[in-house]
This record gives C-alpha cells, sequence and structure tokens, in this order.
C-alpha cells in the first residue's frame, strides 16, 4: 500500500538560498507524525508546497499517491490543511465559511451542515457559529481553521503548528482535540517547535535541518536507536557509588546520572525488552525502588544532540 | 467521506457567489450607491437652485448627467477590483482558500465575474436612473446613450482587467486600490494629454477609449479637433474604442491570471 504522504527528492531553492534539499520522506498510513526543526530549517517551506502554497524547484510531494506538484487539485481532494493560523473571511461565519469550503470540495449543503455541527461540538464552537469571524479571537480562528480541515473527513491533515500563539489554555484546549484525532484513523502530519506537544501527541517524527533530513522513524524507536529511552528512578534507600557504577555496567545502560541520593536518571538503548530486563537487573541491588517512569524530555534531547551533530 | 470534486467551473461559480456576498456585506457597495445618489441628486437639483431648468433637449440632458460617467467607472474599479486578489495575500486568507483543491484559475475567475458584475450592475443601475429622469424631464431617451451604456460597460470590463492586474502585482490591498484610482483618473489622462499636446492619437489608451461613454453622447466621437499651436484633440471613435477596451480587459486579465496562479504566499 502506498503511504500517504511520500517526498522524493523535494527540493525549493529561493536565489542562493537551499530551503528545502532533496527530501526524501515517507509518512506512514494512520501515523501522528511530527515534523521539527528550528527555524528556517525548511519546515513550513515542505508544507507549503505540500499544500500548494508554494511551488517545488524540483522533486515530488505525493499525497495519497498523486503527486501535488502536477495536478494539485486531486492531490489535495480529501487533505485537510492548517497553515500558518489563516485568517478568515470576516464577513462570514463560521457555518458559512464552511459551506464555503464545503461546496469547493463537492460536498452537498446537507452534508456540509450535519458534518459542521458535529464539528462545532467537537470543537466547543457551538455558539459562535452563526457569528462573523471578524471580531474572533486567535484561539477561535484556530479551532475554525482544525474544523475546516476535518468537514470532509479527510484521509490526510496536514498542521502548521496548529498551537502556535494560542495562550496555555488554548494549547491545551486543541492538544485535546488533536489527541483525539490521533485515535480517529487519520494520517497526521504536523510541524512543531514545541517537542512537549510532539512528545505527547506524535507517534512518528521527522527532524529537518538545514532543508535536509536528519533524522526519521518511531519515536520509541527512534530514541532507543540513540540510547534516548529515558527513565526516572525513585528508590527509597540512597543510591551509592558502587551501585551507580554497577547500573552503568548493564549493558542497556547509555548513561546513568544520580539527581538526588533517592533519584537516578537514566538513559537506555533499545526497546521494551531492554527496559524490562533493566529493572529485572535493577531490583536485586536492593535499593528500594518504588517508583519507575519515563522521562518527557528524552524527544528534546535527542533533537538538541541531532540537530548540533548535523551543524 | 469521499466527494467528487466539482468542475472548474462550477467552482469558479461558488467562488463568484461568495464574493458577490462579500460585497452584499460590505460598506462598498454601500459607498457607491451613496455617491452616485449624491451625484444624481446633485446634478437634478443644481439647477433648479440657481434658478435654472434641466435641459429639456435629450442631447444636452446626457453631457450633462453623463459627465460624471467615467469616474463612477473607475470608482467603481477601484472598490470592487482594486483589493480582490491582493487581500488574499494581504489579509492572510490565501492560507486558507489556496490549499483547497480548486485551481486558482477557478478562483480568479470566480472573483473576476463577481467583480465585473457588481461593478457592471452598480453602473448599469446608475444609467438606469438617468434613462428614467431624462423621459421625465425630456420625453425621450438619446439614441446614443444605450451606445454610451454599451461602452461604459466595456470600460468597466477593461478597467476590472486593469484593476486585477495591479491587485495580482501588490502586496497590499490599500496600495492596490491607490494605484488603480490614481493611474486611471490622473496618471493615463495626463500621457493621453501629453500625446494630444504632440498631435499623437492615444487610440490606445483605455482612458481614451473609455472617454468615449461621454463623446458619443456628445456626438464628438471620432473628431479630430486641430488647436494651433496645442496639437490636437483625438475623439476616439466608437467601434475603434469598443476594440481598444476589450483588448485591454483580455490583455490584461490574462497577465492579472498568470501571476496571481505564480505567486507564492
Amino acid at each position: 500500500m502506498t503511504d500517504p504522504i511520500v517526498l522524493e527528492g523535494l527540493t525549493k531553492v529561493y536565489g542562493d538560498l537551499t530551503a528545502v534539499d532533496s527530501v526524501d520522506m515517507r509518512v506512514k498510513k494512520n501515523s501522528f507524525t511530527g515534523f521539527l526543526g528550528p527555524n528556517g530549517a525548511g519546515k513550513s517551506t515542505t508544507l507549503k508546497i505540500l499544500t500548494n502554497l508554494t511551488k517545488a524547484t524540483s522533486g515530488s510531494a505525493y499525497l495519497n499517491g498523486i503527486d501535488v506538484t502536477k495536478d494539485f487539485k486531486n492531490a489535495l481532494h480529501n487533505v485537510g490543511v492548517v497553515v500558518e493560523t489563516p485568517e478568515f473571511y470576516p464577513f462570514l461565519t463560521p457555518k458559512e465559511t464552511f459551506r464555503y469550503i464545503g461546496e469547493i470540495n463537492g460536498m452537498t449543503k446537507e452534508s456540509i451542515d450535519a458534518k459542521g455541527q458535529e464539528l462545532f461540538e467537537m470543537l466547543k464552537m457551538n455558539e459562535w457559529q452563526d457569528k462573523r469571524i471578524g471580531e474572533f479571537s486567535k484561539g477561535m480562528k484556530q479551532r475554525i481553521a482544525l474544523g475546516q480541515s476535518l468537514l470532509m473527513d479527510p484521509e490526510i491533515v496536514i498542521l502548521d503548528e496548529p498551537t502556535s500563539g494560542l495562550d496555555p489554555r488554548g494549547m491545551v484546549e486543541m492538544r485535546e482535540i488533536l489527541s483525539n484525532l490521533n485515535t480517529s484513523g487519520l494520517t497526521i502530519f504536523m510541524s512543531s517547535h514545541m517537542m512537549y506537544e510532539v512528545s505527547v501527541l506524535c507517534d512518528h517524527v521527522a527532524i529537518i535541518e538545514r532543508g535536509r533530513i536528519i533524522a526519521e522513524g518511531d519515536v520509541e524507536q527512534l530514541l532507543s536507536d540513540n540510547g534516548m529511552r529515558r527513565i526516572e528512578v525513585h528508590t527509597s534507600k540512597d543510591i551509592s557509588d558502587q551501585d551507580l557504577e554497577a547500573i552503568s555496567d548493564f549493558e542497556m545502560v547509555n548513561k546513568v546520572q544520580r539527581i538526588t541520593p533517592h533519584q537516578l536518571q537514566v538513559n537506555l538503548t533499545g526497546g521494551d525488552a531492554e527496559q524490562a530486563e533493566f529493572l529485572q537487573r535493577l531490583i536485586p541491588l536492593g535499593l528500594g525502588v518504588y517508583n519507575v517512569s519515563s522521562s518527557g524530555s528524552s524527544l528534546e534531547k535527542l533533537y538538541l544532540e541531532l540537530v548540533q551533530d548535523s551543524r | 467521506m469521499v466527494t467528487q470534486l466539482p468542475s472548474d467551473f462550477s467552482q469558479a461559480v461558488t467562488a463568484a457567489r461568495y464574493e458577490v456576498l462579500k460585497y452584499l456585506r460590505g460598506r462598498k457597495l454601500l459607498v457607491f450607491l451613496l455617491l452616485t445618489g449624491l451625484i444624481l441628486a446633485l446634478l437634478t437639483a443644481a439647477p433648479y437652485l440657481l434658478g435654472t431648468d434641466l435641459p429639456s433637449d435629450p442631447r444636452d440632458f446626457m453631457v450633462l448627467y453623463l459627465s460624471f460617467g467615467s469616474v463612477l467607472v473607475i470608482i467603481a474599479a477601484t472598490l470592487f477590483s482594486a483589493d480582490s486578489l491582493a487581500s488574499e495575500f494581504d489579509h492572510r486568507t490565501g492560507f486558507l482558500i489556496f490549499p483547497q483543491p480548486m485551481k486558482r484559475e477557478a478562483l480568479f475567475a470566480g472573483k473576476f465575474m463577481a467583480s465585473f458584475a457588481v461593478s457592471a450592475l452598480m453602473i448599469s443601475i446608475f444609467y438606469l436612473v438617468v434613462y428614467i429622469i431624462s423621459l421625465a424631464v425630456t420625453g425621450e431617451i438619446l439614441s446614443e446613450a444605450y451606445t454610451s451604456l454599451g461602452i461604459a460597460l466595456l470600460y468597466v470590463l477593461a478597467a476590472t482587467g486593469f484593476g486585477f492586474m495591479l491587485s495580482a502585482f501588490m502586496g497590499r490591498s490599500t496600495t492596490a486600490a491607490i494605484l488603480v484610482f490614481a493611474t486611471l483618473l490622473l496618471v493615463f489622462p495626463i500621457i493621453d494629454s501629453v500625446l494630444m499636446f504632440a498631435s499623437i492619437d492615444p487610440w490606445f489608451s483605455i482612458t481614451q477609449a473609455g472617454e468615449t461613454m461621454f463623446y458619443v453622447v456628445t456626438g464628438q466621437a471620432g473628431d479630430v479637433v486641430p488647436m494651433p499651436g496645442f496639437g490636437d484633440i483625438f475623439y476616439a471613435e466608437v467601434n475603434t474604442s469598443a476594440a481598444v477596451l476589450a483588448a485591454w480587459a483580455a490583455v490584461t486579465s490574462v497577465i492579472a491570471m498568470l501571476k496571481f496562479k505564480s505567486r507564492e504566499l
């Protein structure tokens, strides 16, 4: 089966600057893929090419097997897009905006209104659906933007920093909505600056730096491959230097740090099996382990190391 | 939900419908109608206020009322065309509409249809009111007044194309509007005058051709009046004007569409 998003040798050159440099990448069906990279790395340009906002200099970008650089009309059919918090036509209400977008996509008025109602409820925008968008806050506009992208029940949704510019509450609410989408069988491709957001939402990541993909794949696999599966171990007894030495000798341990006399931070290589084996070997040391948790900053650490290495 | 995508034409019609809705809900239409009403009211009331009557001769009547016609065309182009394309970039609405599965050509066509339709309707309403007043005051409508309407609608088409062309190149809606207004009201007429001063017939000029909507009712269309020491005054001929305006509409529209299609956000 063809992957829903495939980039082949995708290149975009602006004068002397190569913003996207021969990018090859595949986004797996039903995955939630985070697209990470520093400012100016080529994230937005890649998404803009995928969404017909910018033309590629060379290469191909396939959506559901159709090259967007050659036939964007059919390529973008059944693809929902939110790029850079779009502005809306201020003279239209959210309901009318959905009708406009729906009609362009070939939906009937009845199906637009039915799906729209479902989306307004999901987005908690019910009471605003008949008010003109002109004076809406950025958070409200971002919800409407997400709503219009889901109107056609698309197979692919492309999101460009969907929580950017939102206040903390807006971010949490948007993440909740995105998190629920993740379970509905969509393929979601999302660029973001926020490592926490990507770590809680995405099961796959692609990291771009200076226009080139420097890492991509399953999040857990990437962390494991790079010794970045990080856990925190809490003990009831003091952790001695001998204990630290013993733990660092475990072959699956990439790095171990004593944060407090009763807390360790351990970077592991390998996957679930290696973590299970680590715990089996940790208990006999008699440290009184009472809590083991994943450290949320693993992805951030991996990202920083990969970006640093590529420079 | 997998839907059948509508044809390009169908999508253009959808875009046109929502563009018309924009004008219906915006202030521009109201501003134009108020301005037109004000001009008509002043023209009708002024003679009575000055103690004279409105011209009883149908030609004199039309000359009085249609002297402002070309200005109204320029205002219509400024209000309903100049920001049509630029606003998608300036106001960032392009981020919503461009990623939709609709060709830019279809969006362009929809916008053009809407702008032309609204402008043409406004000018037609102006002419209709003038015809009605003419019937009431003079008892008839000058036959050339119908030709004038035809030329006026062609001028609207050309001015819409010109407005779209500048709009496609401009980053800001306001800049596009100012440029369209200034170019059609001042720059081109000045160039026309300079050319005439050098005894060169500016038959190819959009404003020269557009002014025929007025000169056809004065009966001067096609005339050349020598002005010793000051060149010649050329009044464009009706058929030539129609062809020139059609050519301006075609060329500027094609340039506008190509630029709009290739422009990136």
